[in-house]
């Protein structure tokens, strides 16, 4: 009966198959036309494309971290920074002075949005003798002789607000620091335009010989726009040269290399159009996008090249073989795109907008590769056709291959239950260990030495101050509280405390300008670097600051004067590394100052903190959603509530063996390992659904666990090897990134795919022939050798 | 003999040529009218009260001042400023004199007085480019108003600014290093020559901010801005100047302006 209606479906399908079949023909030609000029206008609006990978970009609006940002900039003004150090013999020569000063009039000249750029020559130096204060710049002019250079080393190395800051403690290091101003609002990203600018400074004839490092976010900033552009390019290009020469490698000449790359890399194109002409922005995370599209929609095209050809190795002609591939593929590649896209479009669901965007592009690729495959590959048979059908014997890598495929399956239904037993078990013992994985999130770390920016944050880490910062904005709860001298004396206490984390530097916090006020005003008397000791000279003290051309009061304490700034500059740490810095300082506050202090964190550090909170919330939704998603999809796809959760076993095996992987190789989570679990779920998924489907098939026309077993492995073996071999050549590519997350995530996901692989050759037979799902059937024996069959040749 | 009338008509023709285009050059008519406008001020003295209020992101800050000034020699070459602050109330007392020097020869010199301490401390170097009390006017907006001497001047032509007819005068410190502006370009009204709005240009002749002269008076014959405000140019911050109490020609003393007698 069930054979029957079976037949019943098949022959409704064969219909539409037609149908479709001819309407592609029809208009073969108008669709190759559409597609181009499709492409043309894909190509025009990515001249819009947008790349952002600043801080901000990573959170909502309303997101904490975003908050205390913005209530930093308002208190403080813009914390954008850029630190240009030059390396020398010695920083204390006329000619390297002089050099140094031009360079600095040189950028606060040319380079734009700055509020100040300050090096050794020009920056404030305050001193009292003979009861005159003098704010002045450190050195007027250049010292000439040799006594006037000793005395101008002497203060500059003698203050202890520079060194590490603008000269380093063996005096060969120069730092110039351009503090940014607001940006205005009218300019589009004027963050972007500083580094050029200092490029461009830097490669004037003069400058050229200096040795110069730069570090700060609006570096970082464009060095890591830069690099998510040419990521993207070199490992997309990369990809799409294995993927050709696997297609050479498994195909039949070159119509079935052509066919798939065309469709994919236009996939690839509209996905860039649509996103430039939407004005989406493009972050670090989507530089996998083109080569995971390469790799994961492949699959579509391969699928029905492959069927078109086994029909017509089975003698079938031209059409007649287009539309049995059409009836057989179209529901399969229909699935399997819509899981993939599923486990895509999870990401929505995590907390860090980059991610989520990047799903957001990966789906629309998967979709657009989908629709892509399904007319252009056909149309491309339609119109260059194959003449006849070729009656070929079976190629000994496919004989090997076959041979190999059906040994497993008898393995596994042999040992059924050892083979249940075991993926349970090692499924269990790998999530287990996923709750012993750390987050880590400091992206400076994961660029590759061959990267400048890692280079040169590595020299500010070893010679200089560091190159993070913690902003701790300490709030007193009332206008000029922060002036208070208890206040005071607490924030001290703090900037001590948090000297005394082995990462940190140098603090520096309104209390240093005003013990050094007092030092001058007592004529720098020995133990008057000091706070006052009575408010109304501690108020003085601060007035007189700003009476004297005192420059630094808006950035150390707020316009209201009831929130003091304690910035620390630190070695660069690991997430969970300043994680414990800022509950170390909380737990401080509480236990030392009697939380007298209320801090809110913000800077690099407390980025870092920020996006790891989200991090594992954002694995485990992203995770539960392609998870329940996908499912309900098998169960629809299937029409069986067994089946369909049964088919999910082996997708979820996959899926979280590769925590065992990481906490083998001390892999942390990082944002885009973040993602991982939906990304594998999501591919996997599409070898499972062939399976199942064929499976399903095979058993309403066989009657017969064994024999629907044999068959299903007949038909879909070949193509789930090949499918998994091209992933897996696909993501090693990833490999050659740049990025130590990006490398991660594609070794991680060739050991998901490969196994995941196996548990669809092992797994899926053992569990299937163990559970029986959809109907009994009677003991049979199994074959111990390979049923001979015709293999047809593109991996079918 | 002919040759000699020539001779002599040449060199009259050519004086009057010289007259009528040095009348015309817009750098000499601009130093012209920048002395006129400091000749409107021509007390020996004054004293007045300000009051200083500084808005940010919708807060408020509130400062005030009593201020005194006295010219020690004619022809403003020599002028004393004495400030004496009232709020806030946390440095009610501290004062600030201010000696300043017409001309770009002598740096100007400065004091403070800090009355917890009894204390009273010389100034120098480069305060003139810092913010006067957190507010939008720098130091130097306050000191080199007038000071003629130390700019060269251009006149741009004129505008009708709310109804005023003005010039438009643009000026440049000649020292550029002591300033932190490229240039001011100044609309000067043409009927009692006080100015109507300043702009000023940062190193990069971005406008950073504009001065606006909101309200004027004839106090004891001498025409005087009372009110003024600052807005910056990007809107973060702005700054309001309330003059009262305004007097001239009270009678001074060059002693009260003597740093030795700042702890009265």
């Amino acid at each position: 009966m069930k054979a029957k209606s079976y037949e019943l479906i098949e022959s409704t399908r064969q219909r539409r198959a037609r149908a479709y079949v001819s309407l592609l023909s029809c208009l073969r030609w108008p669709i190759i036309i559409l597609c181009l000029m499709l492409a043309c206008l894909s190509l025009y609006f990515s001249r819009n494309l947008v790349f952002d990978n600043s801080n901000e970009s990573f959170f909502e609006k309303d997101d904490p971290a975003v908050l205390a940002i913005e209530r930093f900039r308002s208190l403080f003004g813009n914390d954008d920074a850029v630190a240009v150090a030059i390396k020398t013999q010695n920083v204390f020569e006329y000619e390297t002075l002089v050099r140094i000063k031009d360079l600095a009039e040189a950028i606060e000249k040319q380079v734009p949005y700055l509020k100040k750029t300050t090096w050794l020559g020009n920056v404030e130096y305050l001193s009292g003798y003979n009861d005159e204060i003098t704010a002045a710049p450190l050195a007027e002019k250049i010292p000439k002789t040799t006594q006037e250079m000793n005395e101008f080393k002497k203060k500059a190395m003698s203050y202890p607000d520079y060194l590490n800051t603008l000269i380093s403690e063996d005096g060969k290091i120069a730092i110039i620091v351009l503090e940014c101003d607001i940006y205005p609002k009218e300019v589009k990203d004027p963050r972007k335009k500083i580094a050029p600018a200092i490029y461009s400074i830097l490669k004037r004839p003069q400058f050229e010989a200096l040795d110069v490092h730069l570090v700060g976010a609006p570096i970082q900033n464009y060095e890591t726009n830069y690099l998510t552009a040419y990521e993207a390019i070199k490992l997309g290009l990369i990809c799409l040269t294995v993927q050709a020469v696997l297609l050479f490698y498994f195909g039949r000449g070159l119509r079935a290399v052509m066919a798939p790359i065309v469709t994919i890399v236009l996939s690839i194109v509209y996905t860039i159009g649509i996103i430039g002409f939407m004005g989406w922005t493009l972050s670090l995370m989507t530089i996998m996008l083109p080569a995971m599209l390469l790799s994961v929609c492949l699959g579509d095209c391969v699928h029905i090249i492959a069927d078109y050809h086994r029909h017509r190795d089975k003698g079938e002609e031209h059409i007649a073989a287009m539309i049995s591939t059409i009836r057989e593929c179209m529901l399969p590649c229909l699935i399997t795109s819509l899981t993939t896209m599923l486990g895509f479009l999870s990401f929505i669901s995590t907390d860090i907008a980059p991610i989520r965007m990047a799903g957001l592009y990966s789906g629309i690729g998967v979709g657009l590769a989908f629709i892509l495959a399904i007319t252009l590959t056909p149309v491309a048979y339609l119109i260059w056709p194959e003449k006849k059908a070729p009656k070929q014997a079976p190629e000994a890598k496919n004989i090997w291959l076959d041979a190999m495929l059906n040994k497993l399956v008898i393995f596994s239904v042999e040992h059924r239950r050892g083979v249940v037993v075991f993926f349970t078990l090692t499924t269990i013992v790998c999530a287990a260990l996923f709750t012993r994985l750390k987050v880590e999130t400091n992206f400076i770390k994961d660029l590759s030495l061959d990267i400048q920016y890692r280079r040169d944050s590595d020299f500010f880490d070893s010679r200089l101050g560091g190159a993070m910062a913690l902003e701790i904005m300490v709030d007193s709860g009332r206008e000029n509280g922060a002036r208070d001298i208890g206040f005071l004396t607490d924030l001290e206490k703090l900037q001590r405390y948090a000297e005394t984390n082995p990462h940190t530097k140098k603090t520096h916090s309104l209390v240093d300008t005003i013990k050094r006020v007092n030092e001058a005003l007592h004529n720098e008397a020995p133990g008057s670097r000091r706070i006052p000791e009575n408010q109304d000279k501690v108020s003085e003290s601060i007035f007189f600051y700003e009476m004297s051309g005192g420059k630094n009061l808006d950035k150390e304490l707020s316009f209201l004067s009831d929130v003091a700034r304690v910035h620390v500059q630190t070695r660069t740490m690991s997430t969970a590394e300043v994680k414990a810095f800022i509950r170390a300082l909380d737990a401080f506050i509480e236990r030392e100052l009697g939380g007298r202090l209320k801090t809110q964190y913000t800077g690099q550090m407390a980025w870092v903190a920020s996006i790891s909170d989200h991090v594992l919330t954002g694995q485990v939704s992203s995770l539960v959603s392609a998870a329940v998603s996908i499912t309900i999809m098998m169960i629809l796809a299937l029409w069986s509530l067994k089946l369909g959760l049964i088919s999910m076993l082996p997708n979820i095996v996959p899926m979280i063996a590769p925590f065992g992987l990481m906490w083998l190789f001390n892999v942390n989570v990082s944002i885009v390992l973040m993602v991982f679990s939906s990304v594998v779920i999501g591919i996997c998924v599409d070898d499972t659904t062939h399976f199942y489907i064929n499976f399903k098939r095979n058993l309403a026309l066989n009657s017969d666990y064994r024999q629907a077993l044999f068959e299903t492995i007949l038909n879909v073996g070949r193509p789930v090897t090949y499918t998994t071999v091209s992933l897996v050549l696909g993501f090693l590519v990833f490999a050659l990134s740049d990025v130590r997350t990006t490398i991660q995530f594609g070794l991680l996901s060739c050991g998901a795919f490969i196994w995941g692989w196996l548990a669809d050759l092992t797994f899926s037979p053992a569990l299937l022939y163990l559970l029986q799902p959809l109907k009994k059937t009677t003991s049979v024996q199994i074959a111990t050798q390979a049923p001979t069959f015709e293999a047809p040749k593109l991996s079918s | 003999m002919n040759y000699i009338r020539s001779l002599l008509f040449s060199i009259l023709i050519l004086s009057i040529a010289s007259i009528v285009w040095a009348a015309d050059d817009p750098a000499i008519a601009g130093k012209k009218l920048a002395q006129q406008m400091d000749d409107v001020d021509n007390s020996v003295d004054s004293i007045s009260s300000g009051v200083m209020t500084i808005t940010r992101d919708g807060k408020i800050l509130t400062r005030s001042f009593d201020l005194f000034t006295k010219q020690i020699k004619p022809n403003k070459e020599e002028e004393r400023v004495l400030f004496v602050f009232n709020e806030p109330a946390e440095v009610k007392g501290i004062t600030y004199l201010e000696w300043t020097y017409q001309g770009t020869d002598k740096d100007d010199d400065l004091w403070v007085y800090l009355p917890s301490e009894s204390m009273t401390r010389r100034i120098s170097g480069s305060s003139m480019f810092s913010s006067f009390m957190r507010s939008d006017l720098a130091n130097e907006d306050l000191k080199n108003m007038d000071d003629v001497e130390e700019y060269t001047y251009e006149i741009q032509g004129s505008e009708t600014v709310d109804g005023k007819d003005c010039y438009i005068l643009t000026r440049t410190a000649i020292k550029q290093k002591d300033t932190q502006y490229s240039r001011q370009v100044q609309w000067v009204r043409k009927d009692n020559l006080l100015r109507e709005k300043i702009e000023y240009y940062d190193k990069k002749n971005k406008l950073l901010k504009t001065m606006y002269f909101l309200t004027c008076d004839k106090i004891d014959g001498i025409w005087t801005t009372t009110k003024l405000k600052i807005d910056k140019a990007d809107g973060t911050s702005s700054t309001v100047v309330d003059w009262s109490k305004i007097q001239y020609n009270v009678g001074l003393k060059d002693q009260d302006f003597e740093q030795s007698r700042l702890h009265r």
